[in-house]
């Protein structure tokens, strides 16, 4: 079986700003600091720093899973360091509205060379910016890997799927449109793919994104050591093992629309069971 | 190459365990599709590079469960073809058998014949998840629309949404054929479906190195590329192993191992071990190339990914006996070296 911790080798980080638009957490100072200590944890735990399990060390990434503006990402750009001297990759999500903008400064941004990979976010509601197929060239030209979040039919409107500079590169297309779905799952599957370790706007952590805010059932906080954290003790809120590993035991066959978040119908049932519950899962 | 980089790729080969990101098992040869492009040459009597050939559900079962005991293979197995839902009992059952062992994420690709009609492929779907399928990779472009109906696309990627399994649409494109000229074919309120598409160029490689034009095709990244960070533990429809899905897979010669003949985990372990194996997943098939070269034989220099270099290069019975020669004959020369060494050392006591 494969052990718990290797979930954990990637941060998903979530912003949130100010009314003026200055980014209010989580503290990037600390989470400078905590991505250090994150490292050492994964390391010493897994067994890499003793010289062994070495092949544990492939596909660790702490992103930015907010999509944030360019002005954004000066106070993220010590983190972005951090990473590149831990040998972690580095990702954002860029609004790709914003990016457009002041393309230039995107492109600048994507030279510095702190950044592997880039999703591109857009809403449904607008057709895209002209320049989009440059931004996302430019960004393939830097050897980014690129994602484009939005919906199918703004790009397919666009042209950016047949321009040249982005048809024929390894692009990965993301479509977020919210849909209501029409039936209830009759087999719960492991959570393990879907496990990372997410930081919320307060700096609350946890293993999953179907989680996010539910603060009886946290993991932590980025302020604490790690050995405060469920990550250290080894116990918490949660069964963390058995999610890996079954699934959450949610209510099957529950005759029950859902508005979908984007999430797995399964992350959004359990997480509507939880919620009822106020409880454990 | 900077001393740096040498000191780098030389840390990888000698201290790097090589590591899997899936089990891969092509369980069968056979597709009811015969694409232009298709790397693994699949038609309707098989493979046109390894022959009709099924492995059977016995050895398919104990490599699922040998496979999961080796810590170097992430618990993801794609079980698959040729087209893996032409025989849908026994790709279920294995699907089954990697849910009951443990493996975390057990997928499978597939060109969504079977959803043909949508009745059906709802129901389809609802097995396939039932049996403990987590995700589906449903292949879409210019050159399966000879042999698939887009509306059969559509509707597999409908009946995955029903049922709870992540599809992710694969579209390959080239020059000529746009990923919007693939997309534009399906429906469009199924594509907002998707959990995620992923797009890359066609590669010249099986029956794409005949059948599609040289001219059309991207070149993807370069030939000093190397692809450790990229492996996927496969077994062919034949049993033989590679550590790799993207054309190592369909050569005729076996190189590492059968299934049929030995465990997996000591087959895992020769290929961990193999210097050949070795040099090319962290140095890179270019410098195989260049150890090639030595022994007199040319190698053309006319690829387009290191994974086309590679298919050609093990496709080709010359270049894989001029490497085994050059291999061997470095291993000569470093016992030779050493020897030299020893003998120096007692001359000098």
């Amino acid at each position: 079986m494969h052990p718990l911790i290797e979930a954990f080798r990637s941060v998903a980080v979530f912003l949130d700003e100010d009314e003026a638009g200055r980014t209010t957490g989580p503290d990037l100072g600390a989470l400078a600091r905590w991505v250090v200590a994150w490292d050492a944890w994964y390391r010493r735990t897994t067994g890499i720093d003793a010289g062994r399990r070495r092949h544990l060390m492939y596909r660790r990434e702490v992103g930015v899973a907010t999509a944030i503006r360019l002005e954004q990402w000066e106070g993220l750009r010590a983190v972005a360091g951090v990473c590149q001297a831990l040998g972690v990759g580095w990702g954002l999500t860029l609004d790709g509205r914003d990016a457009s903008r002041d393309a230039e400064a995107a492109r600048s941004m994507f030279a510095e060379g702190l950044i592997q990979a880039v999703a591109l976010s857009y809403g449904p509601d607008e057709a895209l910016p002209a320049n989009t197929a440059d931004l996302v060239a430019a960004a393939f030209d830097l050897n980014l890997r690129v994602t484009l979040v939005g919906s199918m039919r703004r790009f397919l409107e666009s042209g950016v799927l047949s321009a040249p500079g982005v048809n024929g590169r390894h692009l990965t297309l993301e479509p977020t449109l919210p849909v209501t779905l029409r039936d209830v799952l009759d087999a719960s599957e492991p959570c393990f793919r879907r496990f990372r370790v997410l930081v919320d706007p307060s700096g609350d952590l946890y293993p999953c994104a179907g989680l996010l805010g539910l603060r009886h059932l946290r993991l932590g906080n980025i302020s604490e050591s790690f050995e405060e954290t469920v990550f250290g003790r080894g116990r918490g809120p949660l069964e963390l093992n058995a999610l890996a590993t079954c699934g959450p035991a949610i209510g099957l066959g529950r005759d029950q629309p859902v508005t979908s978040t984007g999430l797995p119908l399964l992350c959004d049932l359990h997480r509507a069971q939880l919620e009822e519950a106020g409880g454990p899962a | 190459m900077t001393r740096r980089n040498l000191e780098e790729e030389l840390a990888l080969v000698h201290e790097m365990p090589m590591s899997f990101n899936a089990l891969v098992i092509e369980y069968t040869s056979r597709c009811n599709a015969k694409c232009a492009m298709c790397y693994q040459a699949a038609g309707p009597q098989g493979s046109d590079l390894i022959g009709k050939a099924t492995l059977d559900v016995q050895t398919a079962e104990r490599v699922i469960r040998e496979a999961i005991e080796i810590e170097t293979v992430a618990p993801r197995c794609h079980i698959t073809g040729g087209e893996g839902f032409l025989n849908a009992g026994t790709l279920l059952h294995l699907v089954g058998v990697a849910r009951d062992v443990g493996f975390a994420d057990v997928t499978t690709t597939t060109n969504g014949f079977w959803a043909r009609d949508l009745a059906h492929g709802v129901a389809m779907a609802a097995r396939a998840r039932k049996a403990g399928m987590t995700s589906m990779e449903i292949s879409w472009d210019y050159w399966h629309e000879p042999y698939i109906s887009a509306d059969a696309v559509s509707n597999s990627l409908e009946a995955c949404f029903d049922a709870g399994i992540e599809a992710n649409l694969r579209i390959l494109s080239s020059r000529s054929h746009s990923y919007a000229d693939a997309l534009r074919g399906l429906r469009p309120d199924v594509l907002e479906l998707v959990g995620r598409i992923t797009c890359a160029p066609v590669m010249p490689t099986g029956r794409g190195a005949t059948e599609v034009p040289p001219g059309d095709v991207y070149a993807q990244g370069t030939l000093d590329d190397s692809c450790h960070g990229m492996l996927n533990l496969t077994v062919n429809a034949r049993g033989s192993v590679s550590p790799c899905c993207s054309g190592l897979d369909q050569i005729a010669e076996q190189l590492f191992g059968n299934v049929t003949e030995r465990p997996l985990r000591e087959i895992v372990e020769a290929l961990d071990r193999s210097l050949l194996a070795r040099v090319l997943v962290f140095r890179g098939v270019g410098a195989l190339a260049t150890m090639i070269e030595e022994t007199g034989v040319r190698v053309d220099g006319r690829y387009t990914s290191i994974c086309h270099q590679c298919w050609s290069m093990f496709s080709d019975t010359t270049m894989i006996l001029a490497l085994e020669d050059a291999l061997q004959r470095r291993r000569e020369l470093g016992l030779q070296r050493a020897l030299d060494g020893m003998r120096q050392h007692v001359v000098t006591a």
